[in-house]
């Protein structure tokens, strides 16, 4: 059916088609007060098509495409093309064909038979976060991508992920979220998880506030994933022309000590959104967005990529280039060496509400959520609550100090693609109140 | 017998007490503009549907785009089977509803070719053709509903949107950036009425002054005068979101966050008593616009605050059904594939009786917040801040000059307590609720009057 629309809109004159068949099924148990409140379940099948014609770019979904409605379906999309005006910065997609590398461990068949064993590993997520109160989701499935181009590309994935979201809540004013995300469920560790939340919220009871102003910061990897997910958004080069972007205009210089290494690595093991090509057909592949402090790539299409007279980096988006996985490069100390370096300051866990006042300057704030402790002598003392970091973005990444040698593949709530991340301790952090 | 009636004759005979299936078709035309130049026009149309069964008070919910008969059997016997693990369920009892109804469009969305569309967005550009840094996307749809429940509801319903979202850069080597958007349930002829030609134009105008003659705004604990946007983001963070009941039930605990506001608080005095907060989803054309909500409840006004006391809260049937209470009618759903939540609809401050002028009298030394960029509060929605975009300095009860960035960071507590006077005139500005997981992005509205607040510290 793919072909036949293709060939379709060739002969209408339409050219750099893109055409995907995808098909996803997904299972979702919410758990509230340390119980399944519900479960969720999803199928999906549907074509993705993209086309050209005359530079005017269209795209569409289209879910019931049959052979009786396929010359009409192609006739009017061409139609509404012919209304729109020529994009003339609009370079073309790739040729093809391709070899594709194959990733491992980005599928599990095993989890297409999860139903029966998954609400048991919920309930002893339950039971190891006891006595605190949990509260998350446990997701998982499987899916698959049919990728036809006009350009000679036939390409074909299939993948499987999990993702496990638990917030345990020791008092009103004392929890702590932990997250797992992957491709193969051996990777999961769930009862550990709930364990790690429950104690960390535990740690977290009578939170004092606190005199507000500069502190050295280590962030957990769930809190600092959430500013990494927005420094992967802003090295596309659709954000950087849209005006969204604080790397704009900053390719080759330093815009981060040099203890920041930030990668798009789309070939990673287990990594939930790994994938060998990329939305146009092009053979994905690892691309260093930030190496030691400096600027070396934003992310590309193969049209902005022409337009800004680049490589495509394997990012397509056919409108908006988009990262994979945004990975920072791990440091050499653990976390408690972390800790000790840091001396004196805060420890936040998580981060939600990242808000931009200029995302040219990168001036944000963002609101420390869950645990959050005060340092002193490189232990944990006391924990803390009513904070809000306020800062610059670029600042923040200038001043990282370090990074602990251990990453976690982050996805919660508010970071919906994912990112690996240490933790990480940054210098001279403002933190503002309500006081 | 619609395919939403076979899915609610599917569930019975899985045993189940309640089922409830949304079938959906959806319509869409989108357009985005960016720096003057066409990026990309969609044209879509999803159909599916959603289904929710409760089986000996355990719930499940299911979703497809498959629209067979025999897709539908297949899943709905696998969601019968994985719902016995849920804990009890009881909803609340509801009225079952059989109607159908469509929303009036003077100017039907798609009869409007899409050259006119795009004409319309190139008009727009023109006016901020100066800036070299400019976002425009446009979109409209029309969603054809199907809701059937086993209790006998079936409402037929015919939604059309339309939708305009703007971001861009004013200045060169400083810069302010602002995101506009309008949204309405109804027919072309609104896009008319929003009158963004002229919005637009004097929000440019308004930040190049800012930039060019702006002042360091005051610090420490002044007057501030608030405009409806500013009342809008405040009602809507911290008079709307701590009201959902399924926030206070712990339902939202590891996504949108709980609430400060317990079971118990009902009744309990929060802000001065001239401040009543509402949602009400019956505000024709508004972006919240609804008649029955995805649970088949029929929509109404509630008061959450009223005379600055903690009065309603919002409910589905489900967390009703947990305080034995009846519905208000707030459960919404992003889409077929979405369940039901407890949900905002057009959240706002009521009018006093002050004419603004009367707001700044009296105020020696204070602020006019009159747009924001920044805001956020933490997911108990006691500690906010929001960081101004336009704002001026109001001197001896006149405004006078541009002010740069005031940020109020205070409690909702602090915030409710300090108004002391507010105006006559309300307006409603759309934005997009996120709550739910999976992530379920909701067009509201939120606004007010203007809002005078005594003596609250200004910061930065």
């Amino acid at each position: 059916m793919i072909r036949l629309l293709i060939k379709e809109l060739e002969r209408l004159g339409a050219d750099d088609i893109v055409m995907s068949l995808h098909t996803f099924t997904e299972t979702q148990i919410k758990f509230v007060n340390s119980v399944i409140a519900t479960t969720k379940m999803w199928e999906d099948t549907s074509y993705r098509l993209f086309f050209a014609y005359k530079k005017r770019l269209i795209s569409t979904t289209l879910q019931h495409l049959t052979k009786s409605n396929l010359k009409a379906t192609a006739s009017s999309l061409v139609s509404f093309a012919k209304a729109l005006q020529p994009k003339e910065d609009y370079f073309g997609i790739a040729e093809g064909s391709f070899n594709y590398k194959t990733i491992r461990d980005t599928y599990d068949g095993s989890i297409l038979d999860l139903d029966s064993q998954a609400p048991d590993i919920v309930k002893s997520a339950i039971v190891a976060a006891k006595p605190t109160r949990l509260g998350g989701v446990f997701e998982y499935g499987t899916g698959h991508t049919h990728l036809l181009t006009s350009n000679g590309v036939d390409a074909e994935t299939r993948g499987s992920s999990y993702y496990l979201s638990m917030r345990a809540l020791a008092a009103k004013d004392a929890s702590a979220h932990e997250v797992r995300a992957g491709c193969m469920l051996k990777h999961l560790d769930a009862e550990k998880a709930a364990k790690d939340a429950s104690r960390t919220a535990l740690l977290a009871r009578d939170p004092k506030g606190i005199k507000l102003g500069k502190y050295d910061v280590v962030f957990e990897p769930l809190a600092f994933a959430n500013l990494l997910d927005h420094v992967g958004n802003a090295a596309s080069m659709f954000s950087v022309e849209a005006g969204l972007s604080f790397l704009a205009g900053k390719h080759g210089k330093k815009v981060a000590s040099d203890k920041v290494t930030i990668i798009d690595d789309p070939l990673i093991p287990n990594g939930v959104q790994s994938t060998p090509f990329d939305d146009e057909g092009v053979p994905t592949r690892r691309t260093e967005i930030i190496k030691e402090g400096v600027l070396k790539n934003y992310l590309f299409n193969t049209s902005l990529a022409r337009k800004h007279g680049k490589r495509t980096t394997g990012n397509a988006g056919l409108v908006c280039p988009r990262p994979w996985n945004v990975v920072m490069k791990k440091g050499k100390y653990n976390k408690g060496e972390l800790l000790k370096k840091t001396g004196k300051g805060l420890l936040i866990t998580n981060l939600w509400y990242t808000r931009f006042q200029n995302y040219l300057t990168g001036q944000f704030s963002t609101v420390p959520r869950d645990a959050i402790f005060i340092i002193e002598d490189g232990e944990l003392k006391g924990a803390v609550k009513g904070i809000r970091v306020s800062d610059d973005l670029p600042r923040m990444l200038c001043s990282v100090v370090d990074s602990s040698n251990e990453s976690r593949q982050i996805m919660c709530w508010e970071t919906e693609s994912p990112v690996i991340s240490p933790a990480v301790s940054v210098k001279d952090v403002n933190i503002t109140g309500s006081k | 017998m619609t395919l939403a009636e076979f899915a609610v004759e599917q569930g019975k005979t899985h045993g189940a007490g309640f089922v409830d299936a949304r079938l959906e078709n959806t319509r869409s035309r989108s357009f985005i503009l960016k720096n003057g130049i066409p990026e990309l026009g969609s044209l879509d149309e999803r159909k599916g549907i959603g289904i929710r069964l409760i089986i000996d008070g355990r719930q499940g919910f299911c979703s497809t785009n498959n629209l067979t008969k025999k897709a539908l059997t297949r899943l709905i016997r696998r969601a019968a089977s994985t719902a016995r693990h849920s804990g009890k369920t009881s909803l609340a009892k509801a009225q079952p509803v059989k109607r159908k109804m469509h929303i009036k469009q003077k100017q039907k969305l798609f009869s409007v070719s899409p050259e006119e569309n795009l004409s319309y967005l190139a008009e727009l550009d023109s006016v901020a053709k100066g800036l070299p840094l400019r976002y425009f996307s446009f979109f409209m749809s029309q969603t054809d509903t199907v809701y059937a429940s086993s209790e006998g509801a079936h409402i037929e319903s015919s939604k059309p949107y339309v939708g305009l979202h703007t971001v861009f850069t004013v200045g060169k080597k400083v810069t302010m950036q602002r995101h506009m958007e309008k949204v309405s349930i109804g027919g072309y002829e609104n896009v008319k009425k929003w009158c963004f030609h002229e919005a637009l134009a004097g929000e440019i105008c308004a930040l190049t002054k800012n930039i060019e003659k702006g002042t360091p705004c005051p610090k420490g604990n002044i007057d501030v005068v608030a405009s409806p946007e500013v009342v809008g983001i405040i009602v809507h963070e911290s008079g709307g979101h701590p009201y959902e009941a399924d926030r206070i039930l712990g339902r939202e605990a590891a996504q949108a966050g709980e609430s400060f506001i317990t079971l118990n608080m009902r009744g309990k005095a929060i802000g001065n008593s001239m401040v009543d907060v509402v949602d009400d989803p019956t505000v024709r054309n508004s972006a919240g616009y609804y008649q029955y909500d995805d649970e088949g409840v029929k929509a109404r006004r509630k008061y959450l605050m009223k005379a600055g006391r903690i009065n309603e809260f919002l409910h589905s049937r489900e967390t009703a059904g947990s305080l034995g209470i009846r519905s208000n009618g707030s459960a919404r759903a992003s889409a077929y594939n979405r369940e039901p939540i407890p949900r905002m609809s057009n959240t706002f401050m009521l009018p006093g009786t002050h004419k603004f002028d009367e707001l700044l009298d009296g105020i020696k030394k204070g602020v006019f917040i009159k747009s924001f960029m920044e805001w956020n509060i933490d997911d108990r929605r006691v500690h906010q801040k929001y960081v101004g975009n336009e704002a001026y300095l109001i001197e001896d009860g006149e405004i006078t000059v541009p002010v740069r960035q005031p940020v109020l960071e205070l409690s909702t507590h602090t915030l409710y307590r300090s108004i002391d006077a507010i105006s006559d005139k309300v307006e409603l500005f759309a934005g997009t609720c996120g709550k739910g997981e999976p992530m379920q992005g909701m067009p509201v509205t939120m606004g007010g009057p203007s809002i005078r607040l005594r003596k609250i510290r200004v910061g930065r």
